[in-house]
């Protein structure tokens, strides 16, 4: 059946395999350290606003600032720009791991954005409460904010993880390899567009696990 | 009235906000003085400071001047440390709750222990005591959602107690309740003070509240204290055309 629909996809098999382990390759390691940036740049965003539980104004001003600089980067010349920076970390700026880079620095600060969306759902008086009962700032990061925020946490995240499936595709661009990559270097430049319509299939299939997964475990931490 | 009498003394205390440039004085040089084992009364119209008066208590709010003693220590002199152990002896309680939706009754009770060295089981059973002692032990394994807002409120009150505060701070804690809970939620105030001999003060804007349980009370407007004195007095005799106000409104 793939040789009859997917012809090109079929003679290229082993290269087109390779691919779809490269785009989860991306995925995983910038969600897992983009995650780590993101949540813990949310929380400190939360934390040092005005009027929050450590408020330090001017530190809230420069990594609002940051963050929306760096949100406000088109991904495309991120990926150019950050080149010199990747070079210096990576060793290189072609391959897989290379594209690691602006792929954490572009998704961390839209991830930041959402987690600090999310830990202001709770009322301020909630956090009142629990200054009143005695606890630390640090207590109150891990008891209240991210326990009270772990269903929205985790549909952020989803959202997020969505959204970096896009995003490696573009990494594509600057060699980076994985679907987006052969769908365009292959599938558009050999005008064999199957292969172009498999890599789109992998990857609506990848970001309708991540949906499922994500939506899954938010019901099961929501008790009711 | 000896030093070691009085659970609350407040000296002097302002409070005031910069806001677009101009400075709001919240609270107006306030002094009082809440006897150990007291119930006091802080009543007044919405705006009239008396929250941000009570949170100067604990310090939640710092005062711009004046000077905060609680049992006896002088709260602006603590390292934050010490502060957050004696913020663990003043309970408070809130007209909203403030209960953690993601935790359940009992864990909302067991929430000020947490870190304390005190085993798991122990916590459990002391949180399953305080929930015995507001009436609501069969709501243990419930989430706050579950629950009426006289059932938060008593969870609210239990989950105070937890660290065996000396003093109960009542911020408008019924003033979300209908007039039947709220004379529940004024009734077990009344046995935590008789049975634990627990300071409260307590803010209200409706005289009932004042008169149903309180020893004395203070009437603000505005940032001041403009009368304050025993209850009884305040009733028989109101000096201020606001008391008076406040004394009909509750008699229409």
């Amino acid at each position: 059946m793939l040789a009859n629909w997917f012809p090109n996809v079929a003679s290229i098999w082993p290269q087109f395999v390779q691919s779809t382990w490269e785009t989860l390759y991306m995925t995983f390691w910038s969600a897992l350290i983009a995650g780590v940036l993101g949540l813990g740049t949310g929380i400190f965003l939360v934390v040092t606003q005005p009027g929050g539980i450590n408020a330090d104004p001017s530190f809230y001003s420069f990594l609002d600032k940051v963050v929306n600089l760096l949100r406000s980067v088109p991904f495309i010349i991120l990926l150019a720009v950050m080149a010199p920076v990747t070079k210096y970390i990576v060793g290189t700026t072609v391959g897989t791991p290379a594209a690691l880079v602006p792929l954490i620095v572009g998704i961390f600060p839209f991830y930041a954005r959402q987690v600090q969306n999310a830990l202001l759902s709770i009322e301020p008086s909630v956090i009142e409460a629990a200054q009143a009962m005695g606890s630390s700032a640090t207590e109150i990061i891990f008891r209240i904010y991210l326990r009270e925020c772990l269903p929205d946490i985790i549909r952020v995240s989803v959202v997020t993880i969505i959204s970096l499936i896009g995003l490696t595709t573009m990494a594509g661009a600057i060699g980076s390899g994985g679907l987006g990559d052969i769908a365009i270097s292959v599938g558009y430049a050999r005008f064999e567009n199957d292969v172009t319509i498999a890599a789109l299939l992998v990857i609506l299939v990848l970001v309708f696990i991540t949906q499922i997964i994500g939506d899954w475990i938010a019901r099961k931490v929501e008790h009711l | 009235m000896g030093v070691a009498d009085v659970a609350i003394d407040l000296q002097d205390i302002n409070v005031t906000f910069e806001r677009k440039g101009e400075t709001v004085t919240a609270v107006n040089d306030v002094s009082l003085q809440v006897k150990k084992g007291s119930i006091y009364g802080i009543i007044g119209y919405s705006g009239a400071g008396k929250s941000t008066l009570v949170r100067v208590i604990n310090l939640l709010q710092r005062p711009s001047s004046g000077k905060v003693s609680v049992s006896g220590q002088d709260l602006q002199q603590l390292t934050d440390k010490k502060l957050r152990g004696v913020r663990q002896k003043v309970g408070m309680i809130f007209q909203h709750f403030n209960l953690l939706r993601s935790r359940t009754v009992l864990n909302n009770v067991e929430y000020p222990l947490l870190g304390k060295k005190i085993s798991r089981k122990d916590r459990e059973a002391k949180a399953f005591e305080l929930l015995k002692l507001v009436g609501l032990a069969e709501y243990a394994q419930s989430y706050p959602e579950e629950l009426s807002g006289g059932q938060k409120q008593r969870v609210a009150i239990a989950r105070a107690l937890a660290s065996d505060p000396d003093i109960l701070i009542s911020d408008e804690a019924t003033s979300a309740l209908d007039p039947q809970t709220t004379a529940s939620i004024l009734e077990l105030l009344k046995k935590l003070n008789d049975e634990l001999g627990l300071t409260i003060v307590l803010i209200t804007h409706e005289m009932q509240v004042i008169k149903s349980i309180c020893q004395e009370v203070a009437v603000m407007a505005d940032g001041s204290v403009i009368e304050q004195g025993l209850v009884g007095d305040l009733f028989t005799a109101p000096q201020q055309p606001l008391t008076k106000s406040l004394l009909s409104l509750r008699l229409m």
